[in-house]
């Protein structure tokens, strides 16, 4: 193998061309390229609506995103919180159940329970229909029904589906907590209320902050809720600005608008999760005592439990399974087939990318450890803070940029032209996942590589075998199980993604997510239904994973 | 030259110099050890030898060829050394055979094969081969990072604290096997550890590196005990008696009587540092010497820790090691003397900081 | 046996020199030990002792009027050294009766002049080379 035993391997060190630096930064740059786009192209001079914006819609969009994002902060905070202190520190019929149904809803994208209740609540639903079979009456003046297609509706969609981030993180959070801190504090005379409120809520705070900050990120996230009900949000802002008034720099403005409540978002969540490491109150854990919940209270405590969890998964679920039974032929059988085949290719394919460079850029930071590289790391994986609107209008920019200077480059050297190569294909949709979901391969691939000591590195390179020998045959064999549960993550959250699918997505091109979207806003849910079911399906797979967790972990076991 | 050269090598964390001008020769088939407090940079030298860490400053040569200068980095993969970490790092998903396999790159798998059972074997770890490292214990576990080490014929090997991870029981035994393998196959070594009896026990040389990365003393062992060039380097041995007085006539007078002092001039503040074992008791009738007065003993088997105080009234405790057998009880007008192979003197200006051993004062 | 190869070498003639002959007096008395001639053990350490302090003295010469920052340490150094060559010579004395006197002899001259002497003057190789 090695020819001369003098200079085999052996390299001027000023003069080293690294890899694994290059590769790393060139990945870190290309995905941080749309979000630098997007600010790039708001404040480039040009055709300026910003004036027109602000005198008509801005303010619209503004107070309806404050507001939609304080009503599901409130709500997720208020069931994850609750939910989780249920579970924990008290015992109650099924609390064991409880304790992993409650994550059941995550399962279930906002948009699909937003067209089941649409469809469930309107006039001509079954529920309106039986008040007024009941009661006689026949039209809606005679009688008063909360509007669902509303901000209000929004909130309760999004609340429903939202709040086990929190429920998650608080959980943790309260495992985590000692027993101590607590039986202290009961000791000094606080009741079981006062206790959680003065010691164990303001323990756990850096954890709901963050889950609360991955919930508002979804929110804003959000298309086809705030589509469907008319909610006029940033999202849907940038949706209108752009595809109905055609222009991509308005379009680029409001989105460098909205990156303000997401950087807010972002350092909110950071500075929780730096302060979360000084809040571990202890290393010795005890099992948490387990108030009994008896009689009435253990009802209570049952219905809390399962109101979230009937309303959010339960009861879409078996709305979904209904018409899907009702509607179910061989057309729609076979139009869901093909959706599904897209979904599949599309959110498989990223998930195999993001995975392969979140190891090649995890593993170029351990081995090379130097700052830089680390800062563009993580700046590379920010990408999921920031809403897939305004990351679609960022990949269009970049895309039609590259395409463009191609088509030069070909017409002029070789007179052909190319046109748009990458722009409206598979590709935009596939880097705009990339982009997306990075830091959920990123941040899984790289929690597993720092459990593995760097003397395992060592050996293997003493051994006789490169940086990349030893990721394959030390590291990668050792992160298996990482690795396959972040290309899950990212394939999942592929299969739910709505608004860059609907952007950047070739001409006709059907996936579960923009199918249901489509029959589900033209009032077909019917059809539909088993695509939204395939679409649940597949959210139920990390759903489980986590139960397992939970599960395995006893207190003092890391769960998240 | 066969063997490791290592000279002239600084090393930096920040501001933080853990390794000062360090020079290091290991011939073939020896075992040199660093010696030095934990904290010291003493694994980074490992870590600069294998290529680990990229040098900062000096030279690294191993077997007449430079591996790392400051314009050569030669890749740890391509040094052609074993190592041996401290927490061994086995592979956890191979098997033990597959572990010591793992480094014989370019050899036939058969070869490799037999090669690998024939290092097990070695080792006494044959029976043990299809067996995952976690269902090993400790002792086993360092078995088979030797043999995986060894198994692609190093040029040189290294060994970080390879004994730090066992039982006291077990270490002795261990050590043992180990230095038996090591000498068998002659490899150049360079081991490190913090443990002085450790290195005392394997190594032909030991080099002393002091917390600010400076080597202060390089000998063989028995030299190294019985002439520390260092007030740090007689420290390390444990517990020290004091005395500070001044040099008369190249001769320093202490309570306990007076010790030479060849290479000193006439007036220099010194102290006298005295191993445990260098004061001498006795208590019969003739007995020459100081007599001290008995506070308490402590059997601990192979010896005993006598406390003992001056007679005079001085406040200042000893501590003195008895290897016979001494029963206070019946002892009677206890003299001290000083067993001069013991004792050493010191110049008082150049306190050493940052000695783990406890020094009692006395005046 | 010791070889001196060039990384070894100060490439400073006056003192690689001395060290080639330091190098061949101990491969001398290597050579003689290994014969199981063990006689004139003792007179040809005492003139190895002695090449090594004249080496020494001129070392230390120079580096005085080179104005080498480093000198009192490197002195000081070479003072440390005087108990190894007691040692060395109480071994040769032992040399002719005692195996083990013969083995440690061959191993004290050895590091002495690889590890002790030379790789200690390369700290100044880089100085020299400037001057």
């Amino acid at each position: 193998m090695t020819a001369s035993p003098t200079l085999a391997g052996s390299t001027e060190r000023r003069l080293k061309i690294d890899g694994w630096t290059l590769g790393t930064a060139a990945i870190s740059m290309a995905v941080m390229l749309p979000i630098v786009a997007v600010v790039i192209i708001a404040f480039t001079p040009g055709d300026d609506i910003w004036g027109h914006l602000t005198s008509t819609v801005l303010p619209l969009y503004i107070a309806t995103t404050v507001q939609l994002m304080v009503g599901v902060g409130v709500g997720t905070f208020l069931i994850g919180v609750g939910g989780a202190w249920l579970v924990t520190i008290y015992r109650f019929p099924g609390k064991r159940f409880f304790e992993w149904a409650l994550l059941l809803p995550m399962a279930m994208p906002a948009y699909v329970i937003a067209y089941v209740y649409t469809d469930v609540l309107e006039y001509a639903g079954p529920v309106q229909g039986a008040l007024r079979h009941l009661f006689g009456w026949t039209s809606i003046q005679q009688y008063w029904f909360p509007e669902i297609r509303s901000l209000g509706g929004a909130i309760s969609m999004m609340t429903l589906v939202l709040y086990p981030y929190v429920y998650l993180l608080s959980r943790a959070a309260f495992l985590e907590q000692s027993v101590g801190v607590l039986e202290a504090s009961r000791v000094l005379g606080r009741s079981q209320w006062q206790s959680f409120y003065s010691v164990a809520l303001p323990l756990a705070r850096p954890a709901i902050v963050i889950g609360l900050s991955l919930v508002l990120m979804e929110t804003l996230n959000d298309f086809g809720t705030v589509d469907f009900f008319a909610v006029y949000t940033f999202t849907l802002g940038i949706f209108d600005v752009w595809m109905n008034m055609s222009n991509i720099a308005g379009a680029a403005q409001l989105a460098s608008l909205m990156l303000l409540f997401v950087i807010a978002l972002v350092l909110a969540e950071r500075f929780a999760r730096r302060k979360k490491r000084f809040h571990q109150t202890t290393t010795t854990y005890k099992e948490l005592p387990g108030y009994e919940l008896g009689g009435f209270k253990g009802l209570l405590a049952v219905v809390v439990c399962a109101l979230p969890v009937v309303l959010g998964f339960v009861l879409p679920s078996i709305v979904l399974s209904t018409y899907a039974v009702l509607h179910f032929d061989k057309e729609v059988v076979s139009q869901m087939l093909e959706t599904a085949g897209n979904s599949l290719l599309l959110s498989g394919t990223a998930a195999m990318i993001a995975v392969i460079v979140a190891i090649f850029m995890a593993y170029g930071v351990r081995i090379k450890g130097s700052p830089v590289l680390k800062v563009m790391t993580r700046i590379a994986a920010l990408g999921y803070a920031v809403p897939g609107s305004v990351l679609a209008v960022g990949v269009i920019a970049v895309l039609a940029s590259l395409d463009n200077s191609i088509d030069g480059f070909m017409r002029e050297n070789f007179g052909v032209s190319t046109g748009l190569l990458f722009s409206g294909t598979v590709v935009a949709v596939i880097f705009g996942y990339l982009v997306r979901f990075l830091a959920l391969s990123f941040g899984t691939v790289e929690a597993s590589l720092t459990k593995i000591t760097p003397n395992m590195d060592g050996a293997a390179r003493t051994l006789g075998h490169g940086p990349f020998e030893t990721l394959r045959r030390v590291h990668m064999p050792l992160m298996k199980t990482s690795i396959l549960t972040a290309a899950m993550l990212v394939f999942v959250d592929g299969m739910k993604e709505l608004p860059l699918t609907i952007i950047l997505r070739p001409f006709n091109f059907q996936t579960l997510a923009t199918y249901v979207h489509q029959f589900a806003s033209d009032e077909q849910l019917g059809e539909a239904s088993l695509a939204a079911l395939a679409i649940v399906g597949t959210g139920i797979i990390p759903v489980i994973l986590l139960s397992l967790m939970i599960r395995k972990s006893r207190p003092g076991h890391e769960i998240t | 030259m066969k063997g490791l050269l290592i000279h002239g090598v600084s090393h930096a964390y920040g501001d933080n110099k853990v390794l000062d001008k360090v020079a290091v020769v290991v011939p073939a088939g020896e075992l040199v050890c660093l010696l030095g407090p934990s904290g010291c940079g003493k694994s980074t030298l490992l870590r600069l030898a294998a290529g680990l860490e990229v040098l900062q400053e000096g030279s690294i040569v191993i077997d007449d060829v430079t591996v790392a200068s400051n314009t050569v980095h030669v890749e740890p993969e391509n040094r052609h050394i074993g190592f041996m970490f401290q927490d061994y790092a086995l592979f956890p998903h191979l098997n033990v055979l597959d572990n010591v396999i793992f480094g014989m790159v370019g050899s036939a798998a058969d070869k490799a094969r037999s090669r690998a059972m024939e290092m097990l074997d070695q080792v006494g770890m044959v029976d043990q081969a299809s067996k995952h490292p976690h269902t090993l214990s400790g002792g086993q576990q360092q078995r088979v990072a030797l043999a995986r080490a060894l198994a692609p014929e190093p040029k040189l090997l290294l060994l970080d604290e390879p004994f730090s991870g066992l039982d006291t029981n077990m270490r002795a035994r261990i050590r043992e096997e180990t230095l038996g393998v090591l000498k068998e196959f002659g490899v150049a070594t360079l081991m490190v550890t913090h443990d002085p009896e450790e290195a005392m026990f394997m190594a032909d040389r030991i080099k002393i590196l002091g917390s600010d990365g400076h080597i202060l003393q390089a000998a063989r062992p028995h030299e190294i005990y019985y002439h520390p060039k260092h007030e740090f380097v007689a420290k390390m041995f444990g517990l020290m008696n004091r005395f500070d007085s001044v040099v008369v006539n190249s001769q320093v007078e202490t309570p306990l009587g007076s010790v030479a002092a060849p290479d000193m001039a006439d007036g220099i503040k010194v102290q006298v540092l005295i191993r445990p074992e260098g004061i001498v008791l006795e208590s019969h009738e003739n007995a020459s010497g100081t007599a001290v007065e008995l506070l308490s003993t402590h059997l601990l088997g192979h010896d005993n820790i006598v406390r003992v105080r001056l007679a005079s009234g001085s406040s200042s405790e000893l501590y003195v090691r008895v290897h016979h057998a001494f029963e206070p009880e019946l002892a009677l007008g206890i003299k001290a003397t000083i067993d001069s192979d013991y004792a050493f003197v010191f110049p008082l200006d150049v306190e050493e900081g940052g000695s783990s051993s406890l020094v009692k004062a006395a005046q | 046996m010791v070889e001196l190869t060039s990384s070894f070498e100060l490439e400073f003639d006056a003192l690689d020199q001395d060290h080639q002959k330091m190098v061949d007096q101990v491969n001398a008395i290597i050579k003689k030990i290994d014969a199981g001639n063990t006689d004139d053990c003792k007179a040809l350490v005492a003139d190895f002792v002695a090449l090594s302090k004249r080496h020494f003295a001129r070392e230390e010469a120079l580096l005085v009027s080179v104005h080498y920052p480093d000198v009192e340490k490197h002195r000081k150094h070479h003072l440390d050294l005087n108990d190894k060559f007691d040692h060395m010579l109480e071994f040769a004395k032992m040399a002719p009766e005692n195996d083990m006197a013969c083995e440690s002899l061959k191993k004290e001259l050895v590091y002495f002049i690889m590890d002790d002497v030379i790789t200690a003057d390369l700290e100044f190789k880089d100085f020299l080379s400037q001057t």
